[in-house]
């Protein structure tokens, strides 16, 4: 079905010049569309400013290539971009599942996010509890400091016995 | 798999091929766009008047027709290069297959984990069952994990040939005594054709290469399938 639909589509593709299908490259229709509007303008203004029209013709054209070209990059930059982010959110999702449950699950600031949540959902059933919190927060940045000086001593002296 | 009288490249199957659909996209647009400037040009010249014909020289028309070409020439190279480069990579494969041509079938070899092999020839005409395709089914296919990177060896056992999947941009000479490496990653769970693309003799057009690609859980069960069929 899907592929019947696929092949209905690319028979009825409309290509210019023969070249360039305009219904499945991505951007091509909306360059072709300014560029012709570009021309258009273009054309008209200076027919209108210096009533030569094969000059205007002319300008008309140079205006097309130029409108079409821009416009064509632009979309075409967006579009990388967008990959790019799509791409990145996969990756993301992916390292956040295969990271799950590990006793370091994510960054500094998806480990605050949870903190804050779990602040404003329990601060309006127990008052206290926000002093409770912030204690347990205090206590896991100097746990997290004692850890990183530990790690500092061990590299220290792992590289004074190499020496 | 290609559609009758399909022109245009298959739907990608892996982000090598979307870099090369988006690169011929860039490409044809270019060219394109100096069709048209020709035959506006063509269409000027042939409805001009007949005067100005003692123009000798002109040092602006002849600087803009030579830099520009260039320009468009750069245009069309640096991001050609790109995908150059990016073919060659190597990203650290997850899984390594061996596939050798023979007259006239592939053969593939997972010889990570534990010893696999088997061989795939061509389904015949008369053996199709409803639905399936002439001259590119297989019966037995390469399943690859989706989105992990593979690395597959090419070589051959007796006559060049060559293993080619257009849906993933993937093609490498099978040669004698030589081993080919190429690697990809496979986007999206699916069944992808292509067929032996160098002369190999008689059958040539009758080896097709099947790859079909499936979640890791599922590629773990299949292994263990074929490991005990084999």
């Amino acid at each position: 079905m899907a592929g019947e639909e696929q092949e209905n589509n690319n028979n009825k593709g409309f290509r210019l010049l023969g070249i360039l299908d305009v219904q499945n490259t991505p951007c091509a229709r909306d360059a072709v569309l300014h560029g012709a509007g570009g021309s258009l303008g273009a054309g008209l203004l200076h027919f209108l400013t210096t009533s030569r029209v094969k000059r205007s013709f002319d300008v008309g054209f140079a205006g097309f290539l130029l409108t079409t070209l821009g416009s064509w990059f632009y979309c075409r930059m967006n579009n990388a971009k967008v990959r790019v982010q799509q791409r990145r959110i996969q990756d993301g999702i992916k390292n956040k599942i295969i990271l799950q449950r590990t006793p370091h699950p994510g960054s500094r600031s998806e480990k605050k996010e949870i903190l804050n949540r779990l602040q404003n959902f329990f601060l309006g059933s127990c008052p206290n509890l926000h002093k409770i919190l912030r204690l347990f927060q205090a206590s896991r940045l100097a746990h997290r400091r004692v850890t990183e000086v530990r790690r500092r001593l061990v590299y220290s002296d792992s590289s004074r016995s190499n020496d | 798999m290609a559609l009758p009288s399909q022109l245009g490249f298959q739907d990608a199957g892996s982000p090598l091929m979307e870099e090369l659909l988006h690169f011929h996209d860039h490409a044809l647009m270019v060219v394109f766009l100096i069709s048209t400037m020709v035959l506006y040009i063509i269409v000027a010249m042939v409805t001009a008047k007949l005067t100005d014909k003692l123009v000798l020289d002109s040092q602006e028309i002849e600087i803009i027709w030579t830099v520009l070409p260039a320009i468009i020439l750069i245009l069309i190279a640096l991001p050609s290069l790109r995908i150059l480069y990016l073919m060659d990579e190597i990203n650290d494969p997850h899984l390594t297959i061996k596939a050798l041509g023979h007259q006239w079938y592939w053969s593939y070899e997972y010889t990570d984990y534990e010893d696999l092999g088997f061989d795939s020839y061509m389904i015949p005409t008369h053996d199709l069952t409803p639905g399936q395709f002439r001259l590119l089914e297989a019966d037995h296919r390469m399943v690859i994990p989706t989105e992990s990177p593979a690395r597959v060896l090419i070589s051959a056992e007796d006559v060049l040939h060559s293993w080619a999947v257009p849906a993933l941009g993937i093609k490498a000479d099978a040669v004698p005594g030589r081993l080919n490496q190429t690697t990809f990653i496979v986007n999206r769970p699916g069944v992808f054709y292509g067929q032996c693309s160098e002369i190999c003799g008689a059958n040539h057009s009758f080896m097709p290469i099947v790859v079909e690609a499936i979640p890791l859980e599922h590629f773990e069960n299949w292994t263990s399938l074929m490991s005990e069929e084999t």
